[in-house]
């Protein structure tokens, strides 16, 4: 019998995932990318790192919500629109309070430092992928698809990212794990998003993610493109 | 058992102790005024084969017997004691082995050593079974002690009756350099798995190396945790058994591993290539995530970039806020200075290049890439618009200037953590 390939064991991984998971949450499959996608989410199972003799992958997640992620694409063209990325991991979990991926067989944690760690599927042609394929859907139903759920509505987006930006303590702005603790595209979509929702604390969440930004021309020269697109669109309006 | 046969059993036992406790007095007696006959006793075996001397039993007693006769001892007291105690000896374990066909046939002095061992009924059934094979058992006959190293091979049918690695097990054993409960430990796992598919050719120089003067109790530690922790390596091994000189020679001299794996012409896909691949995908990963604080989806592995028209493969590249980051990870078998070995533990194209970033000289920084997995993440990273499948063309150039800083990770001596970290400053 002809023996696998590593390509074609992944293969197997993927079609396995998509039938016995994807396919019942309505996801379509694109096998050539290795990503499981629908209009709202996309799940890559892009190869991370390949050794001679093993392939490493660590799921990524990514958010779209289509009139926010319409306004984006208009206004910056080159970026993807996407509202939100992630990478599955014990950092990501902990964001949604589940602790439970602390100490999977997958997880490598270096001196308790869960910040930092390392969440990864090591493939070779003899590793069992039950193990890997029943982890990934636990951490689906548990972590994954409750933050797409969150994210689902434009209302979702705006209390996600804002809500915790107006909670920040002042002390918190000139933090920069602070700073980086919202992606680029997240704070410019929950700027959209409470727009499109016509929240009154507009105002006060684009100067408050101004003020956090003040000294990142990276984010602030985007912010301040939005605002004046906001501005000229409100007049219209 | 029937009464007759139960009586006789509990009489020897009974007899057994008597005549162990008496012999203890007697030695005690007898090694008071010649110390040094005592001492050499302590040198010339090992030092697992002594503990069992802490109990009295019929096996030491027997073999302290022929010492001390084949040293010319005075020991009348002795001799008269073992004559009389061999003699009722040869009844007794004649009656324990009755039962079993191949047991009862050895010669009195395998027996004596064998019953020594209190085994249950099971292992002698094994031991009898294998004593069908005529060389085994008449090796047995020749040297009770290799029922030792017969018992340390046990789970593997092959060995254990292979007359010339129980040889060389037990010439291991009386080395006095390994305990037994040692290589036992290690002959039941994943050395004994190795041991048992190699051909007699290998399996003579493996057990040979084991018995080579640098092979202790704590280099058996090493061989065992690297056989375990490294499931591939072991597969190398048990693939090719003509590896282990390579592997025990790395194990022993850890300095060398470069050259030994490029001595040895292993091929690239070998774990034994690979020790190293741990650090750079776990250790310093991690780190070079803390160091910037980075998210796994901030990080791209394994990229090649276009510096100035050389090629080089960087282990990873992170990108966030507008910045851009480059990590290298290396390991070393070697005790290194990472502030200054970074540079001579770099590829050829990397010494290139690196200098030219540290002194400024740089001019286009391009990323590279056609493997499609590569370009979906690098698509990601860079929150690229494209419906369909983009090129390196797609990808930006990376700026040389305050926003690109670049670290070389270095591990310890043959260690898969951090030892030193270079920024190399970017001008």
């Amino acid at each position: 019998m002809k023996k696998e390939s590593i390509q074609e064991k992944r293969n197997r991984l993927i079609n396995n995932l998509f039938v016995n998971f994807y396919k019942k949450n309505n996801y379509n499959l694109n096998i050539e990318t290795a990503s499981f996608y629908k209009e709202t989410s996309v799940v890559s199972w892009g190869i991370r790192s390949k050794f001679e003799d093993f392939i490493n992958f660590q799921p990524i997640f990514t958010v779209y919500e289509k009139s926010i992620t319409k306004i984006l694409e208009k206004i910056f063209p080159t970026k993807s629109g996407r509202i939100s990325i992630r990478a599955q991991g014990i950092q990501f979990a902990r964001e949604l309070n589940v602790f439970d991926f602390d100490k999977r067989e997958f997880a490598v944690v270096l001196e308790n430092d869960y910040d930092f760690s390392t969440y990864k599927y090591k493939i070779f042609l003899d590793t069992d992928l039950i193990p890997i394929i029943k982890d990934h859907i636990e951490f689906m139903e548990k972590v994954t698809l409750p933050y797409f759920e969150k994210l689902s509505t434009v209302k979702g987006i705006s209390n996600y990212f804002n809500n915790r930006l107006l909670n920040l303590p002042g002390t918190d702005f000139k933090n920069e794990k602070t700073q980086d603790s919202f992606q680029k595209e997240e704070v410019l979509s929950s700027i959209i998003a409470s727009y499109l929702e016509k929240e009154e604390r507009l105002n006060k969440v684009i100067e408050t993610y101004k003020k956090l930004y003040t000294d990142n021309d990276w984010y602030l020269n985007d912010i301040n493109i939005l605002d004046n697109w906001i501005k000229e669109n409100r007049v219209k309006a | 058992m029937t009464f007759r046969k139960f009586i006789k059993h509990i009489s020897f036992v009974l007899l057994t102790f008597l005549f162990g406790a008496q012999t203890s007095y007697a030695k005690t007696e007898l090694s008071l005024p010649q110390n040094k006959i005592y001492f050499s006793i302590e040198q010339n075996q090992s030092f697992q084969r002594l503990e069992k001397e802490v109990q009295p039993n019929i096996g030491f007693l027997q073999e302290k017997f022929r010492f001390v006769m084949s040293e010319g001892v005075s020991a009348q007291n002795n001799c008269n004691f073992s004559e009389c105690f061999v003699g009722y000896l040869a009844n007794g374990v004649d009656d324990l082995f009755s039962s079993f066909t191949h047991l009862k046939n050895l010669p009195t002095d395998t027996k004596t050593f064998l019953s020594a061992k209190n085994w249950d009924n099971a292992l002698l059934t094994k031991l009898d079974g294998d004593l069908a094979t005529t060389a085994f058992k008449n090796a047995i006959d020749v040297n009770p002690q290799l029922i030792d190293a017969w018992e340390i091979a046990i789970p593997h049918s092959g060995l254990r009756t292979n007359v010339t690695a129980l040889n060389k097990i037990d010439n291991i054993l009386s080395s006095g350099r390994v305990t037994q409960s040692k290589l036992k430990n290690a002959i039941n796992g994943s050395l004994g798995d190795v041991l048992n598919v190699a051909d007699n050719t290998n399996l003579g120089k493996i057990l040979d190396r084991l018995n080579l003067s640098h092979v202790n109790d704590a280099h058996f530690d090493k061989i065992i945790q690297r056989l375990d922790d490294y499931p591939n390596l072991k597969q190398d091994l048990l693939n090719h058994s003509d590896w282990f000189e390579t592997f025990d020679d790395i194990l022993d001299n850890p300095g060398k591993y470069w050259e030994i794996v490029r001595g040895a012409e292993i091929p690239n896909n070998a774990a034994l290539n690979h020790w190293a691949q741990g650090f750079e995908d776990v250790a310093a990963y991690n780190k070079f995530k803390s160091i910037h604080n980075l998210t796994d989806n901030q990080i791209v592995k394994q990229v090649t970039l276009l510096i100035d028209g050389t090629k080089i493969r960087i282990d990873y590249l992170g990108f966030k806020n507008g910045k851009y980051y480059l990590g290298e990870a290396k390991f070393t078998t070697k005790n290194k200075n990472w502030a200054t070995d970074w540079i001579s533990a770099s590829t050829d194209n990397q010494k290139i290049v690196f200098p030219k970033l540290e002194n400024g000289n740089v001019n286009s920084i391009a990323i590279k890439a056609t493997d499609p997995d590569k370009l979906g993440e690098l698509k990601d990273l860079f929150n690229i618009n494209s419906s369909s499948p983009i090129t390196a063309a797609d990808l930006p150039a990376i700026p040389y200037n305050s926003n690109l800083k670049m670290n070389i990770l270095g591990s310890g001596s043959n260690d898969l953590t951090i030892e030193g970290i270079s920024n190399i400053t970017l001008k």
